[in-house]
């Protein structure tokens, strides 16, 4: 491929590619409704300058409608509306479809082509755009060249015309060689161009008729409308509305124009024969023209003095009342139609609750969020739903945030059924977990499950809820699998590596997750005692019966099917995880590893610039009443090992940025034991 | 007499000339330079000098039997036409300059068979208006 196609591929994936097409394809439907009340409102109404003002609503309309659309689908200004919406278009991206090659709806269809009408828009304007640059400088340079100063008399003549007239700005009369029909050039300097043999080859009565039409050209900036009028053809130029309500622009302009004419003089009759007078000697001058002429009938010219010579009347009062109904039927239909797009503002905070964090919100916000009544309360309840989330808070951005919403997307995209992508079980896991660290993909089925299948492996997983709908606080070695039934894909049973009424050990505590389990979850809690009797197992089973024991011993209620231990041990780790990961895990640091040991301090001294004691950034946590750790502390002093827990007083850590990055390394710790003794 | 292939396109100045003996008919240099004059600053002298090397050039026929010679254009107007229409730039984006236009006349000729028709409608109208 050459590299602007390259270019072009590249360009076509973006996201705004993706906007830019949709709101082309949006325009039609908007353009469609505009014109259609634009010819309910011509068939009412008469007079030329309304129907000429309503036409140039109705381009401008469009243009708007245009814009506004892009704005809404556009990515950033999407997340600039608080993101309290998905910021996907009203039908989804790219969507490859799971099984064959070929779009499964008319919306798929759509969607497949929305991002590349983008790039044939910008060439098409562009194309359009250097035409009318060549057209306008040729027209300028017509009041330059082949020119000369119109006789004297015509010059007074004109004057007086443009008192009549009250037109104010100066204006030039010259006739031009090049010129085939009278005209008017430029806005802020007008001139009136006439071709060599009008001003003395025609009756005097009718050459002033044409001047005093130019003149209210000249009166109504008509140039310049008409100018800024071929831009915003430019940028429509694909859309068949938009051809017909250019041209409704400028018939009424011309009829305005002879309206003018034939007010201030009152023989429209004369002005008619003037206008084919000059038709005429224009033919007949055989001009060399590559131009077909118009047909027999119908012509505009030939409509123009139909018009001149029979005016319609007011056509009586059902006009009014039915412009009065095509209004109210556009203000009813435009919230209705906008469905796609912009929302109800009670509808945005339901879809944020529902349809966003529905997955990750815990029942105690979801209850604290209904209870909000007003959006500034709801506002601020959304940011700190995400801060609190935010793995570096303070930072620019907020990864859980991107992150969460890039899985949204990436759902919507691989997932979708007859329901989007984040409503399927897969998007579901997906959203919650991520991207799983293997997949066991089964197009066909197998021996066992008699349907399309797929299995994700997650090693670590912190809280889920498997097919039974059972929660569970977190699990190694979790395996969840997707059967296709029907169309449709649906999570089947999970079975993860801890031991529970119904998993299957056997096929889920391997090697690696075992060395996972001693290295990274109970690292802190292990005593070496309980950790050489663990390595010395060989068979799975044996592990597994281990590590059951391991929080049995730990566990403070042991009737119950809750072990509170474990569950709060995991959520240390998820949470140090959660606060302090930055060059390595959470748990891996200093104050992860305190904070799973010992738990929330019950004071934080936080110095982000230092102090005179320390000249680096650092924290002290106080723990009031600590009870002594299974495993061991750095300090200066050390828990006997294999001893049930002692109980010690308060316990004082201080950790220290010595580097600037971020990393807090333990300094400091003080221990004052029960007879009040510091250590 | 040179063929019409022969002579050469008219420059701006030249044009200009060219376009007020169009106007007025055969005039003398100073007709031709009071007529520019009324647009804008002209000398007298450029303006002979421009009209003698016209006249050698073949654009320019002139007239020596007065005193004050009387210059005339050596082509009509239509002539002039043809060749700048022929140039392929002028030719190409003619038709976006006709959308750009403002006038009494819409940019589109009307056929011969629909004047006739007007013939009719108007005279029609004068008839009945007796």
């Amino acid at each position: 491929m050459s590299p602007i196609m390259n270019l072009v591929d590249h360009w076509v994936k973006t996201p705004a590619a993706d906007a830019l097409g949709w709101t082309l394809v949006h325009s039609l439907w908007e353009g469609a409704a505009i014109a259609a009340a634009l010819a309910v409102m011509l068939a009412a109404v008469r007079s030329a300058r309304v129907r000429y003002a309503a036409a140039c609503v109705a381009l401008a309309a469009l243009l708007a409608g245009f814009a506004v659309t892009l704005w809404h689908l556009w990515p950033e200004t999407a997340g600039l509306r608080e993101s309290v919406q998905l910021d996907l278009p009203p039908v989804g991206p790219l969507a490859p479809v799971a099984a064959g090659g070929e779009p499964s709806s008319f919306a798929d269809l759509l969607a497949t082509i929305a991002p590349w009408l983008a790039p044939l828009w910008m060439a098409g304007v562009l194309l359009f755009s250097l035409q009318s640059a060549m057209g306008w400088l040729r027209l300028s340079g017509l009041r330059r060249r082949g020119v000369c100063a119109a006789p004297a008399a015509w010059q007074l003549e004109l004057a007086r015309l443009k008192a009549e007239l009250r037109v104010s700005r100066p204006v030039a009369l010259l006739e031009s060689a090049l010129a085939e029909t009278p005209m008017v050039v430029g806005h802020l300097k007008p001139v009136i161009l006439a071709p060599l043999g009008f001003l003395a080859g025609l009756p005097a009565s009718q050459v002033e008729a044409i001047l005093l039409h130019e003149l209210a050209h000249i009166r109504r900036a008509d140039y310049l409308i008409n100018t800024v009028q071929r831009l915003v053809d430019g940028l429509l130029f694909y859309h068949p509305a938009a051809w017909w309500i250019s041209r409704v622009i400028r018939t009424e302009r011309e009829n305005c124009c002879d309206d003018a004419v034939v007010a201030l003089h009152g023989d429209a009759h004369s002005y008619a024969e003037a206008l084919t007078a000059l038709e005429l000697t224009r033919v007949e001058r055989a001009w060399p023209s590559r131009e077909p002429a118009l047909a027999a009938s119908g012509g505009s010219l030939m409509r123009r003095i139909e018009r001149l010579l029979y005016p319609k009347g007011p056509s009586g009062l059902w006009a009014p009342a039915a412009v009065a109904l095509v209004l109210m039927a556009a203000a009813a239909m435009a919230p209705a139609a906008w469905q796609g797009g912009a929302k109800q503002d009670g509808g945005t905070w339901t879809k944020w609750l529902n349809e966003d964090v529905v997955y990750i919100i815990t029942p105690q916000e979801k209850a604290a969020f209904e209870a909000l009544k007003t959006d500034e309360t709801r506002q601020q309840f959304v940011a700190q739903f995400w801060e609190r989330r935010n793995p570096m808070p303070g930072a620019a951005e907020n990864a859980f945030k991107k992150e969460h919403y890039r899985r949204i997307a990436y759902a919507n995209q691989h997932w979708r059924e007859n329901k989007p992508g984040w409503q399927t079980d897969r998007g579901r896991i997906y959203i919650q977990f991520g991207p799983p660290d293997e997949i066991d993909s089964h197009p066909h089925s197998d021996n066992k499950v008699k349907a399309p299948f797929e299995q994700w492996r997650y090693r670590y997983l912190d809280g889920f809820v498997d097919a039974g709908r059972r929660r569970h606080v977190n699990g190694n070695n979790v395996i969840f699998t997707f059967v296709e039934r029907k169309g449709a894909w649906a999570q089947a049973e999970t079975v993860q590596g801890e031991p529970q009424a119904n998993a299957k050990p056997e096929s889920t505590v391997t090697p690696s997750a075992t060395a996972k389990w001693l290295n990274e979850d109970v690292v802190y809690i292990i005593q070496p005692a309980e950790k050489a009797a663990f390595e010395s197992l060989t068979t799975g089973d044996e592990r597994q019966h281990f590590i059951e024991q391991f929080w049995e011993r730990r566990d403070p209620t042991p009737g119950t099917p809750e072990n509170e231990y474990k569950e709060e041990h995991y959520r240390r780790m998820a949470y140090a995880n959660q606060r302090w990961t930055a060059s390595k895990p959470g748990w891996q640091t200093d104050r992860g590893r305190i904070y799973i040991q010992y738990g929330p301090p019950d004071e934080i001294d936080s110095h982000p610039a230092g102090s005179d004691r320390i000249k680096a950034p650092y924290e002290e946590w106080l723990y009031r009443h600590i009870v002594g750790a299974h495993g061991t502390i750095q300090s200066r002093a050390s828990f006997s090992e294999g001893k049930r827990p002692d109980t010690y007083g308060a316990a004082a850590f201080t950790f220290v940025d010595k580097t600037g990055t971020r990393n807090f390394t333990l300094e400091n710790t003080v221990l004052i034991d029960k007879q009040g003794t510091a250590k | 007499m040179r063929g019409k292939a022969d002579l050469p396109r008219p420059t701006d100045a030249e044009l200009e000339i060219l376009t007020v003996l169009w106007s007025t008919g055969p005039a003398t240099v100073r007709q031709v330079y009071e007529t520019i004059a009324r647009r804008r600053e002209a000398q007298y002298s450029t303006t002979l000098k421009f009209m003698q090397i016209m006249a050698d050039k073949g654009l320019l026929l002139r007239d020596e039997e007065q005193r004050a010679h009387v210059y005339r254009a050596a082509r009509p107007r239509e002539w002039t036409q043809q060749q700048l229409a022929g140039h392929l730039l002028e030719r190409a984006f003619s038709g976006s300059a006709r959308a750009l236009l403002v006038g009494a006349l819409s940019a589109k000729k009307t056929s011969k068979a629909e004047l006739a028709e007007l013939r009719k409608l108007l005279d029609e109208y004068t008839k009945e208006a007796k």
